[in-house]
Parts: structure tokens; C-alpha cells; sequence
């Protein structure tokens, strides 16, 4: 489910990339825009100085001879209005309007059609219309052009502003067009480069918040190299960080210390038992402070497994079992019972909080001296795999509550044995804290089996 | 109990007959050995059950409550060894430990303590402890960790060792079970003189090999286990009230009595 949210989920580098396109795209097409815009106004202007200059010259070469106008063109004049193929056209009006002289006869077509009503301006320009009325597309321009009497007309055709416009757009396409993807790549570029150094740090935070846990409360987050934007999580996180551990500190501290204050009051009751006259009653009392010494034995192996830090080192697991065993064996054989110890015949090297390993062990031999048959063996059995069994001749455990006998708390449905139900929780977060686990299951000969499982050194050594 | 601390200023003046421990009333009166034990503990009520509980024992002990009182009593006379907690009001334990080891001075130390963390441990057996007790604690626990101290051979109970109904002279290399000789190889005799000096507690076997067997003897994996069944048979013959336990894997121990 998660992967599929994640699926949605965009990506910085790729929501950058889309939207820089998309602005990029935006912008070019908006000096499209921009330059056929200015383009269309340009068009007029052009017309209106193309008309103008055409009426200077046609006025150049047109005099007044005899009170009347004559007009004698340049031949390169008269060539070039031949070759425009009445793109250009021209007339020359006397003040009656009359046409004296035209470029050609679609001109003096053109032209004829027009009434000079009085007042005319002295420079008009307009469309002309065709045959049927219509605007065509050419301008004209009716001009005085400074001769004292008569007006010039002239007129050309209008270059077709679409055409213009996508010749224009055309080449800036050609010419600018194709530096978009060049600009757009290297926006993306600069883009991603960015963000992907400003993230870099957010990887490493992220890499170190998932180390910290309940026995690494100690670790923060870098914030050196951090970006400026991204500072502020890493500071929030860390001081909040810092709170948490303090106020697991002070739960921690309150655990020992009441766990450590009950254990003097509990020897002088201890000591004092022990001045009274053994019998029954005094037997069942020295049970009773027997288990309370271990609930506060146990309750301070818990503050200490949450609080302290547990200190790895590499160490050999054979050496360690024969300590327990050696530790433990006085007790089995005041019980009638006894316990053995099958070592690996090479060091089993693991990572691993000596006192941590140990208090885990010695519970899990005790529970099993407690249970073992009279007369019978328990077995600790060191393994080259990083493991070390312990196999007792009791009832076992059954198979559904081999996962209930690791909570805190939990004492089975006969509450006959004298346990506080955190021998076996201890054992399973102690392993927790060392990245390996405990099971538990049936022994070869009946009984139960429970199996410490280290991560050997070499494995650690990633 | 401030008093006490004055009078052991004053040269130590023979125990009367009466505050004799019953282990010298027991045994042969030439044989018979005092131990005097100090005992630092600020916590009065323990302090004075366990002075009860030591002396009933056998051992003469000395109680103080703080630091500055266990200096003025260890600088005033010699004992065999010393209890030490080391949660004084007025300094930590640790310190009168260092100070006596400074000195020389050789004095089997048993830390009592409530503090039980591995560092702790480490720390007080590094400045010179020889053993560590954690609160609370089993009075034959401490008595039996207190004798297996003084049964070192430099110890107070290191020359006449004493188990159950056993009694090795190690001076004169002599093992009588309820007073009968019993007659016993060298070899046996050093087996069971290191089962006795840590008596109650597991032995290695790697421990016993070393001490029986010299760099020229042919020790085969079983050498020792022919040895000790020939030392149990034996001692079974005398009639020895306790037993040795064999802890596969790891050694053996030797109990004061049968379970």
C-alpha cells in the first residue's frame, strides 16, 4: 500500500522538471506572440512609408508644364512599377480629379472609381475597393506629395500579414527556436544538480534518524553541510531528540534508583529472616523475599537494558556460557538437580554487551534449573552458529504460548512458579538490542528448549 | 559500636574463652584459628544483623558505619579480611580500598554493594577487591564466599582446610575425615586441597589440570576424571559427609554436604 502511495508521490527533481518546461515552453510562445503582435502593428507603418515614399518620387518626376500636369518616369521607375505586376500602382490626379496619368490600366481602373470630395485631407489613406465593391487587399494613399496643384494616388498591394508573420515565426524558430530544448535542458540541469547537492544531507539524516533507537538515544542528526532552507528539521528534530531523552532518562533513573533503594531494605529483611528459627513459616517467608529480591534484580536489568547504552564487544561465547553455568551450578545442585555445559570446540566470536549476554543466559538458566525434573541435567550447548541452547528435562512449553511467555508481565495460567514474568522479557530485549533473537522450542528428550541467537562478529562486519 | 573502634587502637589483648568461636570450641585448640573481620556498612540495622549472623559463624568482627571510622579501625590492627559496602555517607568505599592497596596491604576485601552494574563489578575487582557480593544477599552466601577468601593459602583458613566433616592440613599433608587419617596419593591430595580451598564453588577443570599434572606429565582428556573417581571412592570409604559434583563442561565442585 505504501509503495503505491509512493508511486503517486512526485518527486522533487521530476515536478522541477515539468514545471520549468512548462514555463520555458510558456515564455517562448509568448515572444511568439509578442513579436507577431508587434509585427502586425510594424505591418501598417511599413505600408503607410512604402505609400509615402512611392508619392515623393512619383512627385519628384512630375511637373507642371503649360498650367498642366505631365508626369515623366525614369525608365527604371516605369520598369520596376512594370515588374511589380501591379503590386505597385500609381496615378496622378488633376484637381479635378481627372487621372492624367497611371501605371497601368488595372491602376486606371482601380482609381477611376473614386469622387475627390471637397476638403479632401491633405494625406488620406484608405483601402481600395474592388469590382464588386469589396475591400481588396490594397492600400492607397492620396497625396499632394507638395505639388502645387493635382493630387498623387498611389497604392501597392498589402504584404499578407499571415505570411509575413509565419515567415517571421518561421525564422525565429530556425534562428531562436531551437535553443529552447538547449535551455530547457540545461535549466534542468542546473535544476537537478541543485537540488540533488542541497538533498544529499537529507539522505545522511535520514540514514542516521534510522539508527536511533531506545539503546542509541545518543545519536543526532549531522546538521553541518545542511542546507539553510532544510535547517530548521534537523535542529527541531534534534532538540526534541534531546527532550525525549531526557525524560527517558529521568524514567530510566527513577526505575534503577527505586530498584537500587529497595535492594538495602531487602537485605536487612533478608539478614533478619535468616536470625529466626527455621520452619515452615520461615521457610515460606524467605520464598517470598527470595522472589521479591529477584522482581528488584529484574526491574533494575530492565532500566538497564532501556537506559544504558549497551557496550558491544567482540567476545567468545564459550567462555561466557562457562561462566554462567559455573556461576549457576551451586544452585542446581542445592536443588537436586544439575547443569552442564557443551562449549564449541572453536571460539564462537560475537558482538555483544558481556553483562547484557550474561544476565540473559543466567535467566534462562535459572528458569530452566527451576523447571528441570529432579535429578535431571540442564544443558547449555554453546553452537558455532552464534547460539547458545539451554535444554531442561521439564514439562516444556506448549506451542501456543511460545510467544506470550516474552511479555512482561506474563506468568502462565498456574501461577505456581515464583517468577515476576520479566526473566523471559528481559531475555527477548536483550536480544532485540543485540540484533539477534530468542526462541524457544521442544528439546531433543523433552523439555524445553530456548535458543540465544547472536549475529556472529564477521557478519557485523558490514 | 564507636567504642569498638578506640579499644582495637589499644594492643590487641588475648580473646577471652568465652567469645571463642564454636569452630575453636570444635577442633583442636592448637589448631585453632581466630579470624577477625572488619565490617563497613552505613546501613545500622544490616550492619548489626550481619555482625551477628559473622560472629555466630565463628569470626570476630569489628563494625564501623563510615569511611573515616574504617580508616581509624584498619590503621589500629590487622584483620583477616574486610567487608566493604561502598555507599558510606562520608566517602566511597572505593577510596579505603585504594588507600589499603597503596599500602600494600593484602587483606582479602568482599565488596557488599548494592550497585551491580558490570562496570562496577570491574571497577572494584581492578582496585584490588576479591570479591564482590550485590544486596541483597544470602548470610551463608557471604559465609561461604568470606571462608573461601580465608582458605587462599595465604589466608587465615588457608593452612587447615575445612569441609563438612573433612579437615586438610596442608602444612603437614594431612586429609582426616571425622578425625580418621585418610590415606591419599600427592595427586589426590592436590585435587582435593583445590576442591577445598573453593569449596561450594565450581573449580574448573582446565584450573585442576594445571595444578595437578606438571609440563611433563602425559595428561590424556580423562586423566583427571580417573583421578577424581579414585578421590571420590575414597573419600565415599571415609565416610566424607559432602560430595563432589562433577559440572560437565566445566569442572567440578566440591559441597560440604550431600544433597
Amino acid at each position: 500500500m505504501t509503495a503505491e502511495k509512493q508511486d503517486r508521490r512526485w518527486s522533487l527533481q521530476a515536478r522541477l522538471a515539468w514545471r520549468l518546461g512548462f514555463v520555458l515552453l510558456g515564455s517562448m510562445l509568448l515572444v511568439a506572440l509578442v513579436i507577431s503582435q508587434y509585427a502586425w502593428f510594424a505591418l501598417d507603418d511599413l505600408d503607410d512609408v512604402g505609400l509615402q515614399v512611392q508619392a515623393s518620387q512619383i512627385a519628384k518626376h512630375t511637373q507642371v508644364r503649360d498650367g498642366a500636369l505631365t508626369v515623366e518616369l525614369p525608365p527604371s521607375l516605369q520598369q520596376a512599377y512594370h515588374e511589380s505586376g501591379d503590386g505597385y500602382m500609381y496615378a496622378v490626379l488633376d484637381p479635378q480629379g481627372q487621372i492624367i496619368a497611371a501605371s497601368s490600366e488595372k491602376a486606371r481602373r482601380s482609381f477611376s472609381g473614386l469622387s475627390l470630395g471637397s476638403g479632401v485631407p491633405a494625406r488620406t489613406v484608405f483601402r481600395l475597393l474592388d469590382a464588386d465593391g469589396q475591400e481588396s487587399s490594397y492600400y492607397a494613399m492620396l497625396d499632394t506629395a507638395g505639388l502645387p496643384a493635382g493630387y498623387i494616388l498611389v497604392a501597392q498591394g498589402r504584404i499578407h500579414p499571415d505570411v509575413f508573420i509565419d515567415t517571421l515565426l518561421s525564422e525565429f524558430a530556425k534562428r531562436i527556436g531551437w535553443t529552447l530544448p538547449l535551455v530547457l535542458a540545461a535549466a534542468l540541469f542546473i535544476a537537478i544538480w541543485t537540488i540533488r547537492t542541497s538533498l544529499r544531507p537529507i539522505k545522511e539524516l535520514s540514514l542516521r534518524a534510522r539508527q536511533i533507537g531506545p539503546q542509541t538515544r545518543n545519536l543526532r542528526l549531522p546538521t553541518e553541510g545542511v542546507a539553510e532552507e532544510i535547517l530548521p528539521l534537523p535542529l527541531a528534530i534534534n532538540s526534541a531528540l534531546d527532550r525525549l531523552e531526557q525524560g527517558f532518562e529521568m524514567q530510566r533513573r527513577f526505575t534503577a534508583n527505586a530498584a537500587h533503594e529497595l535492594r538495602t531494605p531487602l537485605a536487612v529483611l533478608t539478614a533478619r529472616l535468616a536470625e529466626l528459627q527455621d520452619g515452615p513459616d520461615i521457610r515460606l517467608l524467605a520464598g517470598d523475599i527470595g522472589r521479591m529480591n529477584r522482581l528488584v534484580a529484574q526491574l533494575l536489568q530492565v532500566s538497564r537494558l532501556e537506559g544504558a547504552l549497551l557496550k558491544f564487544e567482540t567476545l567468545d561465547l564459550n567462555p561466557a556460557a562457562e561462566t554462567v553455568v559455573a556461576f549457576l551450578a551451586p544452585l542446581a545442585i542445592g536443588a537436586g538437580k544439575s547443569v552442564a555445559l557443551t562449549a564449541s570446540s572453536k571460539p564462537v566470536l560475537v558482538e555483544a554487551s558481556a553483562d547484557a549476554l550474561e544476565n540473559a543466559l543466567r535467566n534462562l538458566v535459572e528458569n530452566a534449573i527451576a523447571h528441570t525434573a529432579p535429578g535431571t541435567e540442564v544443558m547449555v550447548l554453546v553452537s558455532p552458529d552464534g547460539s547458545i541452547a539451554v535444554r531442561d528435562h521439564g514439562p516444556g512449553v506448549p506451542v501456543e504460548q511460545r510467544e506470550q511467555i516474552f511479555e512482561r508481565f506474563w506468568r502462565g495460567r498456574n501461577r505456581q512458579h515464583p517468577g515476576a514474568g520479566l526473566g523471559l522479557a528481559i531475555v527477548a530485549e536483550t536480544m532485540r538490542g543485540h540484533g539477534g533473537r530468542v526462541t524457544v522450542g521442544d528439546a531433543p528428550g523433552g523439555g524445553a528448549e530456548f535458543v540465544l541467537h547472536f549475529p556472529l562478529h564477521s557478519l557485523r562486519q558490514d | 559500636m564507636l567504642g569498638k573502634i578506640n579499644d582495637r587502637k589499644l594492643p590487641v589483648s588475648p580473646p577471652a574463652d568465652a567469645g571463642r568461636p564454636a569452630a575453636c570450641r570444635t577442633w583442636d585448640s592448637r589448631l585453632c584459628v581466630i579470624m577477625r573481620l572488619l565490617l563497613i556498612e552505613d546501613e545500622t540495622s544490616l550492619l548489626d544483623l550481619v555482625q551477628r549472623s559473622l560472629t555466630r559463624a565463628g569470626f570476630t568482627t569489628d563494625a564501623v558505619g563510615t569511611a573515616d571510622e574504617a580508616r581509624g579501625a584498619l590503621s589500629g590492627s590487622r584483620y583477616d579480611a574486610v567487608v566493604l559496602d561502598l555507599g558510606l555517607p562520608d566517602e566511597d568505599g572505593l577510596a579505603i580500598l585504594r588507600d589499603l592497596r597503596g599500602g600494600r596491604d593484602t587483606t582479602p576485601v568482599l565488596i557488599l554493594t548494592a550497585r551491580d552494574g558490570v562496570e562496577d563489578r570491574v571497577t572494584g575487582l581492578n582496585t584490588g577487591a576479591d570479591d564482590y557480593l550485590l544486596k541483597p544477599f544470602a548470610m551463608p552466601e557471604l559465609i561461604a564466599r568470606l571462608k573461601a577468601l580465608l582458605r587462599r593459602p595465604s589466608g587465615a583458613l588457608g593452612v587447615v582446610l575445612e569441609a563438612g566433616n573433612i579437615r586438610f592440613d596442608t602444612a603437614g599433608r594431612e586429609v582426616m575425615v571425622d578425625g580418621r587419617l585418610l590415606a591419599l596419593t600427592a595427586r589426590e591430595m592436590t585435587l582435593l586441597e583445590n576442591l577445598l580451598r573453593r569449596a561450594g564453588r565450581v573449580v574448573p577443570k582446565r584450573h585442576l589440570e594445571e595444578r595437578v599434572y606438571g609440563f611433563d606429565d602425559e595428561v590424556t582428556p580423562n586423566s583427571l576424571e580417573v583421578l577424581l573417581h579414585r578421590l571420590r571412592r575414597k573419600l565415599a570409604g571415609g565416610g566424607f559427609s559432602g560430595e563432589i559434583h562433577t559440572i560437565r563442561g566445566v569442572g567440578y565442585m566440591l559441597a560440604e554436604t550431600a544433597a
